[in-house]
């Protein structure tokens, strides 16, 4: 008798009401078959050893000082371990000569620690920073890097020499006029080959520096406040053809997204949401409608998220939307949706019905009572590679610790959540078991997930506002099998951004796809990490975003694949 | 806010102003002496000439005599009952009402057969006061002559003077029948049949009478006239009736009370702008009451005479000054209220006028100072439980929440059967995210106060932030007001709600019978509850019972038009039964509504204003 019988017949036999506790004492304490993740914060050792600045004014907060603080997962040097970039603020203040904020690029070393080589990288630069993506869009086999500004956005290209060079003037990405640019993801959206460009974009410029609370200074005083964006002027997504030769243009009106009513929007979630092998695009947006720009296959889209159901809560109450990630969680074949939003709000898990259409279930899958702090970076991961992707959020109030004059925060503020899911209709809350890290409270923002080194768990790197990185390494060793898979693209784009990969194990069919951009403002690892569960092998399917289509089976599990589009497997490497 | 005078009571009616029509007393017709027979011719002849004699010292209105004169009749054996009528009725000029109640008794020992004693016998007792027996002796006299006018009209009047009006318009109907056009009968007749809730008709019988020159009854009659005009609410014509009362007597307040609210309730500006001056030398408590009355009906500028005018006859009172300060706020001289009202606090500092101060302060955009004096208001007076509301109000009004959250917790500690300290003490916890702790408060302002409209609005606020896991504790505590209030919808529909809510959380596949048992129930106990119609809704929705769910939200929508929430699942729901039409078109009422709803949100947010308060200056080193 499992343990879902055992209960059953509990319940059967008239206590009923016992059923919930149990229910989460039985995760609580720890059966012997569960595991639990031990996520321990080892940033500092590890050497992540710069703090993201948002200063405001010494005696004012303005909207800006709450946005930023994506973080980016990637291997810019193709030596196969994941190396991680940190985008920075800046201040309303004089920084010392040399001490100015920058983003930073972190080496791995491949031995658990990491080396800061942002200057000699060619990456230092100060300003608001915002987002980040990544992609190899002129395909040369090496990712670049993209990094959104309250200001003007950056197109890094990596010299394939551990360098990178700002090309923004010369790939045409140099916007004009300021912008509070905020997530960004690379897609092929035309199929071509050429990874296109899409930009969100928040609160209209003017307002970055808007008075957003109340001036501790003001006591005794009236003072005007703003609170929230509500009633403030919105502002449109951007989208940026690849012309094939290293330049970008401008078609945000010709794909038809200037049609879509302003929005405040953060983080877009590239995916096939219909399944006909084109990249749709998801837009978390804070205080307006979320959008869902469908892909026409013509190089246009068309905006049907209220129609699909993932552009409110169950009631048709716009949300703080913030991150957003998307996963097959239920095995169904079609990819369901995960959105953060701000505080006292739920966050939203749309279950994927088909053709494009959705329902809310965040209430009966259990996600109804992660209402603490406001929830940005998030993502899908499968901690305890049973098959079942579990669902991670990253939270963090407006204000980091210390800043702010009004907000009396719980002390369940501010912490990571964990959300195992049981059977693939239920998630339960496992923070408090998931290792020493979640007992933290941090002011974080972005997120971001990957194998980062090289173990067959996913790690995560944080990015915390007024403070250091986060670097959450799971050091609970594996009992499960797993798989992770590495797409390189030929006729599709070299980074594959967009393929889809099925996996088969133990009659359980899982589907992930390449994404650039996603949780919040955050680049995750390219890799695709598949738990398999009790599995030795899997059997692995490969629909290119070009549209072929390879099968690969009895992959053993436990490492790594390299697929090449057309050329199959060309490396395998087991940790 | 107008503040309530005790005082003041109901405004006065016209019909409450009329008196009780006495009959006349009879005479004529059956006041001759009897026919003699032939042995008592002498005797008679004397009789007569007594009659004769006490009849003509009666309309001389020599009544001592007449009376002495009908005594020694009476004396010398005289046993007519004519002498004894005259005798009551001499006896009653006199105000011997005792001696009068015994001449007609013996009257009607003499003629039992005969009306004239009931008559006025009755008459007599209604003149006392003494309704239900003159009642008694009219009916008497009506059953011996069923068409005798003074007894239908005696009857009418005693049975309406005891509050029995539709037995009085029976009897008043066949007076009327009797003397068709007499004026005194109409009168009571419409009289009555106000009172007895035929405005209508009332008025009918007005129509068929006319005001009579002599000006006493002539206000009687538009008084009354006025009355059932405002019955009817026919304020214009009301208005005008009381305005010819209050033209014939200038002097009476009552008429210019009556005539002050139909003129205000008849929403014109000509009958609100042209009122009369009112009566002169009004006492300070008829300045105020007339203030109130003219504050009530926002005629601010009206009611500042008023209000000053009962200052300067009596400087202490409060009332009044509180008054005078709203209605100069509330034509644009706030400064003007703020002078007078600290004026009043350097002479005598209270609680009353500290609030007002905080008020008037407060909608001048003085903040600070108005958080102040509603803390001192407090302090002044600390029992009294709308000061610290006010106080608690002021702070979540102004997004200071810290300081909200102690006022009422002081104020529930304090006043710990005041629902409402408890909704303040609610709100300040969801304010700071206080969730449990805000179901908690939210939950036992529910409990004092379960009819309250008020508080079941708030309440159900909690079913937009309540976590699953803090249901437990508040669904026993609805479990029992339900059970206490079994016809209640509105409890029947949180508790339905709150059970949906709380086993919807547990997964996709819960049994809902019983929340769907109570959403059902207040439905049953109120069929256009739209909240419990929609929450049906969501709960069909839930067990995929599409079209059920589908037509909870019709059912929604149709009793709440304006529900975006019902257009938006509405829409929703069609999605997923492929209804794409008309998913589309639901959904495009809702962002209407949604963008209605949104404007509102915005305006409201835009008048928001914080403050924080001065903390004591640090001592300096």
């Amino acid at each position: 008798m499992n343990r879902r019988q055992w209960l059953k017949n509990l319940a059967a036999a008239g206590a009923g009401s016992l059923l919930q506790p149990l229910c989460a004492r039985s995760f609580a304490t720890g059966i012997p078959s569960a595991y639990f993740p031990r996520y321990v914060d080892v940033a500092r050792e590890a050497g992540l050893l710069a703090k993201t600045v948002l200063v405001g004014h010494e005696s004012k907060d303005f909207l800006l000082s709450t946005t930023g603080g994506g973080i980016a997962l990637f291997d810019y040097d193709n030596d196969g371990w994941l190396d991680i970039f940190v985008v920075n603020g800046w201040g309303l203040t004089e920084f010392p000569k040399g001490k100015e904020p920058t983003n930073h690029l972190y080496h791995n070393n491949r031995n658990g620690t990491f080396t800061d080589v942002t200057e000699k990288a060619g990456l230092l630069r100060h300003g608001w920073g915002q987002g980040v993506c990544v992609g190899d869009y002129d395909n040369d086999g090496y990712l670049d890097l993209f990094v959104t500004y309250f200001g003007a956005n950056v197109l890094y290209h990596n010299n394939g020499n551990a360098t990178f060079t700002d090309v923004t003037r010369e790939s045409g990405l140099l916007q004009s006029e300021e912008h509070w640019n905020t997530g960004a993801a690379f897609v092929d959206y035309n199929r071509d080959g050429h990874l296109d460009l899409f930009v969100c974009n928040y609160v209209d410029h003017q307002y970055g520096l808007l008075l957003y609370d109340s001036n501790p200074a003001l006591m005794g005083q009236q003072s005007p406040v703003l609170y929230g964006v509500a009633g403030l002027k919105g502002t449109k997504n951007l989208l940026y053809r690849n012309n094939g030769n290293g330049t970008f243009t401008d078609v945000s009106d010709k794909a038809g997204l200037l049609k879509a009513e302003p929005t405040f929007g953060f983080t877009p979630c590239v995916g096939d949401y219909d399944n006909d092998g084109w990249p749709d695009i998801y837009v978390a947006d804070d205080s307006t409608p979320s959008l869902l720009f469908m892909n026409n296959r013509d190089g246009t889209f068309r905006e049907s998220g209220m129609l699909a159901g993932v552009a409110y809560d169950a009631n048709g109450r716009t949300q703080g939307g913030m991150g957003a990630d998307s996963a097959d969680y239920d095995g169904d074949g079609l990819l369901d949706i995960v959105k953060t939003n701000f505080s006292d709000e739920m966050p939203s898990l749309y279950h994927n019905d088909g053709k494009g259409f959705f329902a809310d279930v965040t209430v009966p899958a259990g996600l109804a009572g992660e209402t603490s702090s406001v929830k940005w970076g998030t993502g899908f991961i499968d901690f305890d590679d049973d098959g079942r992707p579990d669902l991670m959020i990253v939270s963090g109030s407006i204000y980091s610790p210390g800043s702010g004059t009004h907000h009396r925060l719980p002390k369940t503020d501010s912490k990571l959540i964990l959300l195992r899911n049981l059977d693939g209709s239920r998630f339960v809350n496992v923070s408090d078991q998931a290792g020493p890290a979640f007992a933290e409270s941090r002011c974080s923002r972005g997120a971001a997930f990957g194998d980062i080194f090289n173990t067959g768990r996913i790690d995560i790197a944080i990015n915390n506002l007024n403070d250091y990185p986060s670097l959450l390494r799971n050091q609970s060793p594996p009992t499960n099998a797993w798989l992770l898979v590495k797409l390189i693209g030929t006729r599709t784009n070299r980074a594959a951004i967009g393929s889809r990969v099925s996996v088969d194990a133990n009659n359980h069919r899982q589907v992930q796809e390449v994404r650039s951009g996603g949780s919040f403002c955050s680049q995750n690892d390219l890799r695709l990490h598949f738990g398999l569960g009790t599995a030795k092998d899997a059997r692995v399917q490969v629909r290119w975003l070009g549209g072929s289509e390879e099968t690969f089976e009895h992959l053993p599990a436990n490492r790594l694949v390299v697929i090449q589009e057309g050329k199959g497997i060309v490396s395998q490497e087991a940790f | 806010m107008i503040l309530s005078y005790p005082a003041i009571g109901r405004i006065v009616t016209v019909a409450t102003l009329v008196a009780v029509t006495i009959c006349i007393f009879e005479i004529a017709s059956a006041a001759s002496p009897q026919t003699p027979t032939a042995q008592a011719t002498v005797q008679a002849t004397n009789i007569q000439a007594t009659y004769e004699q006490a009849i003509e010292l009666l309309h001389r209105g020599k009544s001592a005599d007449a009376l002495g004169l009908l005594d020694a009749a009476i004396r010398a054996g005289a046993r007519d009952p004519s002498l004894y009528n005259l005798k009551g009725l001499a006896a009653s000029e006199l105000g011997r009402n005792a001696e009068a109640q015994e001449s007609f008794r013996t009257v009607i020992r003499l003629s039992p057969k005969s009306a004239m004693g009931y008559n006025n016998l009755g008459v007599l007792l209604s003149k006392l006061g003494r309704y239900q027996d003159a009642t008694a002796a009219f009916r008497e006299a009506h059953v011996r002559d069923p068409r005798n006018f003074t007894a239908l009209l005696g009857l009418g009047t005693s049975l309406a003077a005891s509050h029995n009006y539709d037995e009085a318009v029976k009897y008043l109907q066949k007076a009327w029948d009797v003397r068709p056009g007499d004026f005194q009968t109409g009168y009571e007749w419409a009289h009555a049949l106000l009172e007895a809730k035929q405005p209508a008709v009332a008025k009918k019988v007005l129509n068929q009478i006319s005001a009579p020159q002599e000006t006493d009854s002539a206000v009687k009659y538009y008084s009354l006239a006025g009355a059932v005009a405002e019955s009817l609410q026919d304020s214009p014509v009301a208005s005008q009736s009381y305005r010819q009362a209050y033209a014939l007597s200038p002097s009476s307040y009552e008429i210019y009370l009556a005539l002050v609210q139909s003129s205000l309730s008849s929403g014109d500006a000509p009958s609100r702008e042209g009122l009369p001056a009112p009566p002169a030398n009004l006492s300070a408590s008829q300045n105020l009451a007339l203030g109130l009355l003219l504050l009530s009906h926002d005629a601010y500028q009206q009611a500042i005479p008023r209000f000053e005018q009962a200052l300067q006859q009596d400087d202490s009172n409060e009332m009044a000054t509180l008054n005078l300060a709203l209605a100069y706020r509330n034509v644009g001289k706030t400064s003007t209220a703020i002078d007078l009202t600290r004026r009043k606090l350097d002479t005598k500092p209270t609680a009353a006028l500290y609030n007002m101060l905080a008020e008037l302060e407060e909608g001048a955009g003085q903040y600070v100072d108005a958080v102040q004096n509603y803390q001192t208001a407090v302090e002044l007076e600390p029992t009294n439980e709308n000061y610290y509301f006010d106080l608690g109000m002021e702070y979540l009004s102004h997004f200071t929440f810290g300081p909200a959250l102690e006022v009422y917790r002081v104020g529930t500690k304090k006043f710990p059967d005041s629902s409402r300290q408890y909704l303040g003490l609610a709100f300040s916890h969801y304010a700071v995210r206080e969730y449990k702790e805000a179901a908690d408060a939210f939950t036992k302002a529910l409990e004092l106060d379960p009819d309250s409209p008020a508080v079941l609005k708030a309440w159900n606020t909690v079913l937009s932030f309540l976590a699953p896991a803090n249901w437990q504790g508040i669904l026993p505590r609805l479990s029992r007001l339900v059970a206490a209030h079994p016809q209640s919808p509105d409890l029947a529909f949180s508790y339905g709600a709150a059970l949906f809510r709380s086993e919807f959380a547990k997964g996709p596949k819960v049994a809902l019978d019983r929340p769907q048992s109570f959403l059902g129930k207040a439905i049953t106990l109120r069929p256009n509850f739209a909240a419990a119609r929609l929450e049906l809704g969501a709960l069909y929705a839930a067990q995929n019972q599409n079209q059920k769910a589908v037509d909870e939200y019709l059912e929604a929508i149709r009793e709440d038009t304006k529900s975006d929430v019902a257009h938006y699942r509405l829409g929703q729901i069609y999605r997923q039964m492929n209804k794409l039409d008309l998913a589309t078109q639901e959904l495009a009422s809702y962002q209407e509504l949604s963008r209605l709803h949104q404007e509102e949100i915005k305006r409201n947010r835009s008048a928001i204003q914080q403050f924080v308060l001065s903390q004591p200056s640090k001592p300096s080193n």
